[in-house]
């Protein structure tokens, strides 16, 4: 109840900052009328700078504003309007030169003023933000160079803005209204010293050392690491963190992994990762002894915050680290509750922890229901995709006492969603974690 | 449940926004 109080403040925030610069400049003394398009383009360029100043806020990780969210649905948040803010934007010259098409005589490169080749070069930028990361990999851009120039791009468009806005004519009468946007430019910039400066120095001071690197079914590897003169972290099973392994914490080198060990396991963290991309296939390269950085732990996603006398637990490919955690934390402390177990793969003979969860089901109340999209031959289990017909084959009597979580790529989940959803289960009750933050 | 409260929230503010956009243009030509 705390958690969904404090995320309706959280809303409500984001609706007054990103709404604020608007409120503000109708206030005493309002700038006069040029026309009802002309004002609607600045009212739009206004409103999109505004969604882009509140994503450096919302994409600074604090810990207590993402809390009742998960940070990959924040991400997921940002993704989403992201897309308005630039269309927002964009909307802003397009409206602006179709009212009145005299204006694009500005627009020569010799006669522009600066503060509009600031708008120009804001919008480019803003261009290319939105391109390479809608089409990251369809461009083959490396997941660290990207990261690195969309918050180089990010506060170079962000910059140019209010560079733009401060430098049009149209609001100078009113300084004060103006120096608002230095406010809000410099509280973005405050938001990156806080993630990119701030928070590595933190990470640098609470290192720690690789241990092991275990070979896991399915191309997947589990890192064990230690903390080194420090007692760690704590987390409720489920959780992630952003891990840096061979650069310090300030090279923006850092990926979110779920933690897969127990939360009852002191002064060890498993994360088990598997080989997709650049950086997951060196993870089998690990040397023992390598040292790590760790900045979390992040997500909602734990069966520690509901108190449901049951779980049904889903999990696709690599989405089962999270759920192996849950499971492993639940055998350790002796719970009792009923646990049901949806498990898609690709194959049997790779499916990752397959000996493991044949263990926990002697420790737990545990089922489990394999779904194999290219099952061996004779196999008796479920087949094909995670479907509404599998669930409806499995789900226990008290289906609508228990709690939901889901875990793995975005499309199983939606689907996993919907046809519990059908099945009766309230959305309310279904929990899932993104793993395509990016 | 999460994601379709993000793309409510998502949905709502930017529509807030517009219809915010529109009376700030309007509420300024107001003869």
């Amino acid at each position: 109840m705390k958690n969904i109080l404090r995320g309706i403040l959280y809303i409500g925030l984001y609706l007054l900052l990103v709404t604020a610069p608007l409120f503000v400049l109708l206030l005493e003394p309002a700038p006069e009328g040029s026309g009802f398009w002309i004002d609607l383009s600045l009212a739009l360029g206004f409103a999109g700078t505004a969604m882009m100043a509140v994503m450096f806020v919302l994409t600074a990780r604090f810990h207590r504003a993402t809390a009742p969210f998960g940070i990959d649905l924040i991400y997921y948040f940002h993704r989403l309007t992201s897309l308005t803010a630039f269309l927002f934007v964009f909307a802003h010259p397009v409206i602006l030169f179709a009212e009145d098409p005299s204006l694009l005589s500005f627009l020569h490169p010799r006669y522009i003023p600066w503060h509009l080749g600031c708008g120009v070069a804001s919008m480019l930028l803003l261009g290319v933000l939105m391109a390479t990361s809608l089409w990251r990999k369809v461009l083959g851009i490396h997941y660290d160079g990207w990261r690195l120039w969309h918050m180089v791009l990010a506060v170079a468009a962000l910059v140019l803005a209010v560079a733009h806005i401060s430098g049009t004519e149209h609001f100078s009468a009113m300084p004060w209204k103006s120096r608002l946007w230095m406010i809000i430019a410099l509280s973005c910039v405050a938001a990156i010293v806080q993630v990119r400066l701030i928070r590595p120095l933190q990470m640098l001071r609470r290192p720690y050392k690789v241990q092991q690197v275990i070979a896991e079914r399915g191309s997947t590897w589990t890192l064990v690491l230690r903390p080194e003169g420090h007692g760690g972290f704590r987390f409720l099973p489920g959780q992630f963190a952003w891990l840096t392994l061979w650069s310090s914490p300030f090279a923006m080198h850092e990926h979110p992994f779920s933690i897969s060990s127990s939360a009852q396991l002191a002064g060890e963290l498993h994360f088990t990762i598997k080989e997709l991309g650049d950086f997951t296939r060196r993870v089998k390269t690990v040397e023992p002894g390598t040292l790590a950085y760790l900045d979390g732990p992040y997500g909602a996603f734990s069966v520690d915050r509901s108190q449901a006398s049951g779980f049904v637990l889903v999990a696709g490919g690599v989405g089962i680290a999270p759920i192996m955690s849950m499971l492993r934390t639940l055998a350790d402390r002796g719970d009792g509750r009923p646990l049901l177990l949806f498990y898609a793969y690709h194959t049997w003979e790779r499916l990752t922890f397959r000996e493991e969860i044949q263990t926990l089901t002697t420790r737990l109340d545990l089922r489990v229901v394999y779904v194999l999209s290219e099952p061996p031959e004779n196999w008796q289990g479920e087949s094909g995709y995670l479907r509404e017909d599998i669930f409806a084959r499995h789900l226990p009597e008290d289906k609508m006492m228990r709690e939901y979580f889901i875990c793995g790529p975005t499309p199983m989940i939606s689907a996993a969603e919907r046809a519990l959803s059908r099945q009766g289960v309230p959305l309310y009750k279904i929990h899932s974690e993104l793993f395509d933050l990016v | 449940m999460r994601l379709y409260l993000a793309k409510i929230v998502a949905l709502v503010s930017s529509l807030l926004l517009l219809l915010l956009a529109s009376l700030f243009a309007w509420l300024l030509n107001l003869p």
